[in-house]
């Protein structure tokens, strides 16, 4: 029973299906693995037992009933940004440390919906802005293939609960690649979706032209499960949409943009990247050499432009409502002191930023030229994919950095995120899956796709998934 | 970049020696974006279009219970915060 934490969803569900182990058997050694292993690498802000127990109870009744979706009796993870109702949901702030969500995210519903069991809420970067755990205002966590190094972030609890097997999956977010560089980080599968393809609802929101919820998983099957659970539209977001899901690829056309190696990529990911290549070269894929020529400005055009809407969006962060952390001698001065006390450096940093770029004498300069240089990398790609089906590249520049190594530098930090904030900028679904180690250190190859193109990127990653050895 | 005077539209109090360095290196950054041309260009603020997104206009009610005892304090019900008028220099 012990290797249980280990299976994927698909051999779980099967497993349930055939009552080889009940849903309850299956999250008591959920809950098991968490007591375990969790002190270490501390990827839960708060645990729900009890009523994942109660879920479980009635995820089995459901069984017996000769229910049969894949997700039913399924435990999970959720990224502590993504409201459960009854539940804290922290955004990793001490601004919300006692917040309990009034509602349930409209990815929770659909989740509780078909039955899968939530055993709690994953740490983050404070409101998600980050890319290692460490701007948590509670604590960092940690890699689980290495407890000296970051699990990436902003999702890195969901990452390395997925990672130190306390889940069989995870909900992450990701604006610039809170998705995709902690899978990268910790050697498991994310998916970053289409903008539009999955509700926002009930997700704290930090960029809302870039936001979106995604899956974290072991394999690319189990990201594909968990993303045809959570699509479609919503009334309660107007930017979600019905999408008719694409074709099956006959023949598979992989772009390669020579602008994803460049200054800066790690040698070691760079050659696992060209063996992946190699490898599906030998599948008979094509492969093309594209030009992504905006590339080197879309890290300067995604920091205007997330701090800018957040700075809009956290606003509303101001202790009157809720979430109060100090006292006022008099309106005024209560604002100033609990959104003070409130945020932690880098939210501010990033507030005073997104504020000066809005503000009069700026805002053409900075904000509205970051507007256009978007439309430029939206051009770029949709350029690239009159040729070709997906994009491959490398997820992060570097390999898992070592806790405390980058926290003091943050440009340092932000030029991590070089390969992943483009795909937001314009909209698009990128999968990151791993594709090699050095040393025990994970390695990710990022899969971008055209938008509502989800089925082209689980295509082209099963088929590395699946024939690719020498990992 | 006046630090203070950009903070405080925020409604934040910091000190500028902790965000001076950091800033203006993130600010000469982003600075590349001038290079390029962009004066025939389109904004893009928002992907698609999402048109056509309207609801019916039907009233929702909603259990308020849970949305009122997240407040810091209530009366009747009700949120209750400081007087909203004041002397500046009280």
């Amino acid at each position: 029973m012990s290797d249980l934490t280990k299976l994927t969803i698909k051999e779980l569900h099967q497993g349930l299906k055939d009552k080889v182990f009940s849903s309850q058997e299956l999250t008591k050694e959920f809950l098991k693995q968490i007591e375990e292993k969790d002190k270490e690498v501390k990827a839960f802000l708060t645990l729900t037992s009890e009523q994942a127990l109660k879920q479980a109870a009635e995820a089995d009744e459901r069984i017996s009933q000769g229910e049969d979706n894949p997700l039913l009796g399924i435990p999970c993870a959720i990224k502590d940004n993504i409201m459960v109702k009854g539940v804290k949901c922290t955004a990793g702030s001490k601004f919300l440390e006692n917040y309990l969500s009034p509602y349930d995210a409209t990815v929770v519903k659909k989740l509780k919906e078909k039955g899968a069991v939530i055993l709690g809420k994953t740490n983050l970067d404070e409101f998600a802005m980050g890319s290692s755990c460490e701007n948590s205002a509670f604590y960092p966590t940690k890699n689980p293939r290495d407890l000296t190094r970051v699990p990436g972030g902003s999702s890195g609890g969901s990452a390395a609960s997925v990672a130190a097997e306390m889940c069989a999956f995870a909900l992450g977010s990701d604006t610039g690649g809170s998705i995709r560089q902690p899978a990268s980080f910790c050697g498991i599968v994310g998916l970053k979706p289409t903008y539009g393809s999955v509700s926002r609802y009930g997700l704290i929101a930090f960029a809302s032209s870039l936001d979106q919820i995604g899956p974290m998983a072991k394999s690319v099957d189990d990201v594909k499960i968990v993303f045809e659970a959570l699509k479609g539209s919503d009334k309660m977001d107007a930017t979600s949409v019905d999408f008719e899901d694409s074709e099956d690829l006959k023949k598979v056309r992989i772009g390669v943009p020579k602008e994803y190696f460049g200054q800066g990529l790690d040698s070691k990911i760079e050659k696992a990247i060209r063996k992946a290549i190699e490898f599906y070269k030998k599948q008979g894929v094509e492969i093309k050499e594209i030009d992504l020529p905006h590339t080197d400005y879309a890290l300067a055009c995604y920091y205007i432009i997330s701090p800018a809407e957040a700075s809009a969006n956290l606003a509303r962060f101001d202790g009157i409502k809720y979430g109060k952390v100090a006292e006022g001698k008099n309106l005024t001065d209560y604002y100033f002191q609990n959104r003070t006390k409130g945020f932690g450096s880098e939210v501010k940093r990033r507030i005073i930023l997104g504020t000066y770029t809005l503000s009069a004498g700026y805002y053409d300069a900075y904000y509205k030229k970051a507007l256009k240089v978007r439309t430029l990398i939206k051009n770029d790609f949709e350029k690239a994919f009159e040729k070709v089906d997906v994009i491959l590249g490398p997820t992060s520049p570097c390999l898992p950095f070592k806790i405390g190594e980058k926290v003091n530098d943050p440009l340092a930090m932000y030029l991590g995120d070089i390969y992943t904030v483009s795909v937001n900028l314009a909209g698009l679904p990128a999968i990151s899956l791993p594709c090699g180690e050095d040393n025990g250190l994970p390695m990710g190859m990022q899969l971008i796709a055209p938008a509502f193109k989800e089925n082209n990127l689980f295509a082209v990653a099963k088929l590395f998934e699946q024939n690719y050895d020498n990992k | 970049m006046e630090i203070k005077k950009i903070a405080q539209l925020a409604y934040l109090l910091v000190d500028e020696k902790n965000f001076e360095k950091d800033l203006s290196a993130i600010l000469s950054y982003v600075d590349k974006l001038k290079e390029l041309d962009t004066s025939q260009v389109e904004e893009t603020a928002y992907l698609f279009s999402f048109s056509d997104t309207l609801r019916e206009d039907v009233e929702e009610r909603k259990e308020t219970k849970d949305v009122v005892d997240l407040m810091p304090k209530t009366q009747n019900n009700y949120l209750e915060v400081q007087e909203v008028f004041f002397e500046e220099n009280e």
